[in-house]
C-alpha cells in the first residue's frame, strides 16, 4: 500500500471523513466487481459496495494494519455479500410459501467471469481485482501488495489457469443444460 | 524457446512486460507450436475480457452515495469524542478570532446538511472558549445562601451567584453568593462565611466543586464530553433562533447522579448527585456559551435548579475583587492538628466521634469540642446554640453520594427544649487522620 492510503486512513481516524473519498475512488471498482461476482446482480452489487465502504469507514478503528486495508475491505465485502445472500434466501423462502410456481431467475447479467474471480483463492483474487477492476498496472499492484513484480505475474498466471478452468466448466454446464429436453 | 518457457512468459506477454528479444522468441515459437498458440489465444481472450469488464465496472461511481451516507451517519460516541480530543489538542492555542468566526460560519452551514452531532458542537465550543482572557458570570441556583456552594435543594428559592475569573498566570477568581464568598488571589484561596467565619486554603482547595469549573468554560465542556464517554450520557443537538434573531445551537445532556446512593441522603442535594438535564446554548457563529440551565429530574416533574443569567467574555475585571477584607472578630475554621493523645481520637469510629462531640457540647467542654470541630475559638453564638444539649440518639453511620466522609444520624434536644433530628457529616481525610465534624449541625 502506498503511504497515501495510510495517510488517508489516519486522517479519517482524526475526524476528517473527506479523506475517505480517496479510498473510495481507489477501490470502488475492485470492490464492486468482487460483489458483482459474489451476488451476480449489478444493482445488489452497487448497494453492497456502498454498504462495504460505509461499514469500513465506521470500523476503521479496528483496522490493525493500515497496509492490509484492501484485503480487510474485501473481508468486509465478503460479509456484506453473505448477509445479502442470506437475506435473498430468506426472501425466496418466504415467497415460496405463498407461490406454487418457482421464482424466475433474478439475474439479468450472469457475471460469470466476476463470479469466477470472486471464487479465486487468495492471494490470486486480490491481484486480479486490483489489476483489472482496480485499474492498476502490474507494478502498482506489486507496490500495493508489497510483493515483487515477478510474484504478481506468477499469481496472475496461476489465476488465469484457475479462471480458464472455471469458465470452461461453466460453459460445459450451460451447453449441457441446453441439450436437455 | 521451448514450450515451458513460453507458457511461463504468457502473462508477461499479454501484460506487455516482455522485452523485444523475448517477444520475438515467443512469437517465433508460437508460429511453430499449435499447443502453445492455442494456449496463448485463450490467455489473450481472457485478458481482453478481464480488461473490458474491468474498464466497464470500474466506471461505476459510488463516491457521492458513500460519502453522503458517511456524513449523514452519526459516529459512535466513543470515536466522536476521541476525534474531538485529538482535534482539540491540535488546534488549542492557534485559533485566531477571525479564523474561528470563518470556521464557525462554515460549520453552521455544514451542520444543516450533514447533521453535525452534539459532540462536534461541544468540541467547537471548547475551542471557541480556549483562549479567554477573563470571564464574568451571573447565575441563579436553588440553594441555601450561607450553606456550601455545592448544595442544591428543590425546595429552596433561587439565590443569585456572581463569578469572575482572570486567566492570568497564575489565574485569579472569585465566586460569591449572599452568604459566602471564595477568592483565589493566585497564591492561595480564602473562603468567607458571613458574618464571621473564614477558612484558608491552597490553590486547589475544594471550596467550590461544581461552580468553579463553570469559569473554565472549555474545561467544563470537555468534562461533559468525558463524562458522556465514560458514563454513557446521551448528548443531543437542536437548533433554534435566539431572541436576537441569530441562530443558536442547543446541546442537551442527560446526566446521571454520581456516587453511591445505597443511602439516598445526598440524592438531589448537589448537581453532580442528581439525575439532571443540562441544556447548553451556544451562539451558532461564535460557538461561545450563552446560557446553561440545569433541570433536576424527580418522579413528579423536572425542576430548574440552575440558570446562567449573564456571561461576559474578556471583560475588564477590577483586581481588588480577588482580595477580601475580613471582619475583626473572624473565627478561623482550621485543619485539625495532631494532638498529644492523637491515637485515642484516631481510633474513634464515626459514631463514637459524633457521640463524643455532642457529649462535649453537653458538658460545655469547649476545648474538647475544638478537637472535633477545629477552629480558632468557639464563639458565643455556637456556645449558646449547642451548650448543654442532650443526646437523644446516635444512629449507624452511612455513606452517600460523592461525599468522602460518613454521615451519622443523630437526635438531640437543645437547652431551650427544641429537638433536632439530622445527620452529622464527619471525615478523616486530613493530616491528623481523625474524624472531625464537617457539617450537619
Amino acid at each position: 500500500m502506498d503511504s497515501g492510503d495510510r495517510e488517508h486512513i489516519r486522517q479519517c481516524l482524526d475526524g476528517q471523513p473527506e479523506a475517505f473519498r480517496h479510498l473510495v475512488n481507489r477501490y470502488q471498482g475492485a470492490v464492486f466487481s468482487f460483489l458483482a461476482g459474489r451476488l451476480g446482480n449489478c444493482d445488489q452489487a452497487e448497494d453492497a459496495a456502498q454498504e462495504t465502504f460505509v461499514r469500513g469507514y465506521f470500523s476503521l478503528k479496528n483496522l490493525k494494519n493500515p497496509d492490509s486495508f484492501f484485503s480487510w475491505l474485501l473481508a468486509i465485502a465478503d460479509r456484506v455479500a453473505k448477509d445479502e445472500l442470506r437475506g435473498q434466501r430468506r426472501r425466496r423462502e418466504l415467497i415460496k410459501k405463498w407461490q406454487q410456481e418457482q421464482p424466475k431467475p433474478e439475474l439479468s447479467n450472469n457475471y460469470s467471469l466476476e463470479k469466477a474471480v470472486a471464487a479465486l483463492p487468495e492471494p490470486y483474487r486480490q491481484v486480479v481485482l486490483l489489476r483489472y477492476y482496480g485499474q492498476m498496472s502490474c507494478s502498482q499492484v506489486a507496490e500495493q501488495l508489497q510483493m515483487s513484480l515477478g510474484t504478481v505475474t506468477k499469481y496472475l498466471s496461476r489465476a488465469y489457469a484457475i479462471l480458464r478452468d472455471r469458465l470452461r466448466q461453466d460453459q460445459g454446464k450451460q451447453e449441457g443444460s441446453r441439450v436437455k429436453p | 524457446m521451448n514450450c515451458e518457457t513460453c507458457k511461463e512468459l504468457m502473462i508477461d506477454y499479454v501484460e506487455g512486460l516482455v522485452d523485444d528479444s523475448a517477444r520475438c522468441d515467443m512469437e517465433s515459437h508460437l508460429k511453430e507450436c499449435p499447443s502453445c498458440s492455442a494456449d496463448m489465444r485463450e490467455h489473450a481472450q481472457l485478458h481482453a475480457r478481464l480488461t473490458a469488464n474491468g474498464r466497464h465496472l470500474a466506471g461505476i461511481s459510488l463516491e457521492t452515495s458513500i460519502m453522503t451516507r458517511i456524513q449523514r451517519t452519526p459516529l459512535p460516541k466513543s470515536r466522536r469524542i476521541a476525534m474531538l480530543r485529538k482535534h482539540k489538542k491540535a488546534v488549542v492555542g492557534i485559533a485566531a478570532a477571525a479564523a474561528t468566526l470563518a470556521v464557525a460560519v462554515l460549520a453552521w452551514m455544514s451542520f444543516n446538511s450533514a447533521e453535525a452531532s452534539a459532540a462536534e458542537v461541544l468540541g467547537q465550543a471548547i475551542r471557541a472558549a480556549s483562549n479567554l482572557r477573563s470571564v464574568h458570570i451571573k447565575a441563579n441556583m436553588r440553594t441555601a445562601p450561607r450553606d456550601n456552594f455545592e448544595l442544591i435543594g428543590l425546595q429552596y428559592d433561587f439565590v443569585p451567584h456572581e463569578m469572575w475569573k482572570q486567566f492570568s498566570d497564575p489565574p485569579q477568581w472569585r465566586i460569591e453568593k449572599t452568604g459566602r464568598v471564595v477568592i483565589m488571589d493566585g497564591q492561595s484561596s480564602l473562603l468567607f462565611i458571613k458574618p464571621n467565619y473564614a477558612v484558608k486554603g491552597g490553590v486547589n482547595t475544594g471550596f467550590v466543586e461544581w461552580l468553579k469549573p463553570l469559569l473554565d468554560v472549555d474545561q467544563v465542556l470537555d468534562s461533559e464530553l468525558q463524562s458522556a464517554e465514560k458514563q454513557g450520557w446521551e448528548l443531543t443537538l437542536s437548533h433554534e433562533m435566539g431572541p436576537d434573531a441569530a441562530p443558536k445551537l442547543i446541546v442537551t445532556i442527560e446526566a446521571k447522579a454520581q456516587g453511591d446512593f445505597t443511602h439516598d441522603w445526598l440524592k438531589n442535594k448537589g448537581i453532580s448527585e442528581s439525575d439532571n438535564r443540562r441544556v447548553y446554548r451556544f451562539d451558532a457563529l461564535t460557538k461561545l456559551l450563552e446560557d446553561l440551565k440545569v433541570y433536576v429530574h424527580t418522579d413528579k416533574q423536572d425542576v430548574l435548579v440552575f440558570e446562567l443569567t449573564q456571561i461576559d467574555y474578556n471583560p475588564p475585571i477590577d483586581p481588588t475583587l480577588f482580595a477580601l477584607e475580613l471582619p475583626k472578630n473572624v473565627t478561623w475554621l482550621e485543619e485539625p492538628k495532631i494532638l498529644p493523645d492523637s491515637d485515642k481520637y484516631q481510633q474513634m469510629s464515626p459514631e463514637e466521634t459524633a457521640r463524643a462531640f455532642f457529649q462535649a457540647c453537653a458538658k460545655e467542654d469547649w476545648d474538647e469540642v475544638l478537637k472535633f470541630w477545629p477552629m480558632s475559638a468557639v464563639d458565643d453564638q455556637i456556645k449558646r446554640y449547642l451548650g448543654g444539649l442532650e443526646i437523644i440518639s446516635i444512629g449507624t453511620s452511612f455513606k452517600s453520594g460523592l461525599y468522602p466522609g460518613w454521615f451519622v444520624p443523630y437526635e438531640i434536644k437543645f437547652k431551650n427544649g427544641e429537638t433536632k433530628k439530622f445527620n452529622l457529616a464527619v471525615r478523616n481525610d486530613n493530616p491528623a487522620k481523625r474524624y472531625v465534624v464537617d457539617g450537619g449541625i
